[in-house]
């Protein structure tokens, strides 16, 4: 049987039919989340979201830079 | 007319370290402690949501800031996004460790921050329930998950400091957002 692959070099460059072949999806914008596929729990992403909110409030321990000082002087 | 001031070397945050990190070459060791000071918090941050632990988030943070400053002449750019390889280095040879070993979270000592004991309640019950689940996803989504909902950061932030393009990034994410979800779903129905 014979092959119906063109031999014509042209057709390397053609651009693909846009019907069958359609163009990527545009890059979404750069800090949007991909959904999740399982429908999201509203409650809890509230929880994990207080929580995470909780969490982005934290802070390194009192005096710790004193004591990395006082490490390093030991030294 | 008014004019405004040129710029100093001092408004860009990377030459700003940039100086600090001079002056502890210099010999100015105690100048050390404002760069601790500018970066401990973030850091801190990202080390208690590998661990689940303060305690041993502190430890690796203390271990990694001694690294630094004995390597600070090694710095080439920015002084932040090294440190924080360090850090991040740091936490997954803990998580190496301890995988070996046994896993052991405990409650950490920050003000709670809710209104009520009830809340309170409810609250530190996800608090465990989370440090449980994060505790079972694969670091690399662990690791994204806590740098983007927890320290905050963009994704081309994040893309910066792990070296790693913003769509594997997302998927991290999406994967890690996924993963808590079929983990925690039953106890939130």
């Amino acid at each position: 049987m014979m092959s119906h692959e063109s031999l014509d070099p042209r057709d390397a460059v053609r651009t693909p039919d846009a019907a069958t072949h359609p163009a990527p999806a545009a890059e979404p914008m750069a800090d949007r989340e991909v959904p999740l596929a399982s429908p999201e729990n509203p409650a809890l992403w509230a929880a994990i979201d207080a929580e995470t909110a909780r969490r982005r409030t934290m802070r390194a321990p009192a005096g710790f830079a004193a004591r990395v000082l006082a490490k390093l002087a030991d030294r | 007319m008014r004019t405004v001031a040129p710029p100093t070397v001092q408004d860009d945050p990377i030459d700003a370290d940039q100086a600090v990190i001079d002056r502890v070459i210099a010999g100015d060791r105690n100048a050390f402690g404002v760069l601790i000071e500018r970066y401990s918090d973030v850091l801190f941050r990202h080390a208690y949501g590998m661990t689940g632990s303060a305690d041993v988030a502190e430890d690796i943070l203390q271990v990694s800031f001694i690294k630094a400053f004995h390597h600070l002449g090694e710095v080439r750019g920015r002084f932040d996004a090294w440190v924080f390889r360090i850090v991040a280095n740091g936490c997954k040879d803990w998580l190496k460790n301890i995988r070996r070993t046994h896993l052991s979270y405990e409650e950490d000592d920050q003000p709670s921050g809710y209104e009520t004991p009830e809340e309170e309640l409810d609250r530190g019950e996800m608090r465990r329930d989370l440090d449980r689940a994060l505790a079972a996803l694969p670091d690399s989504l662990r690791e994204a998950f806590v740098m983007k909902h927890v320290e905050g950061r963009s994704y081309e932030e994040m893309a910066d400091l792990l070296d790693a393009t913003v769509g594997a990034l997302k998927m991290r994410v999406h994967r890690a957002r996924e993963a808590l979800q079929k983990l925690l779903e039953d106890r939130y129905a």
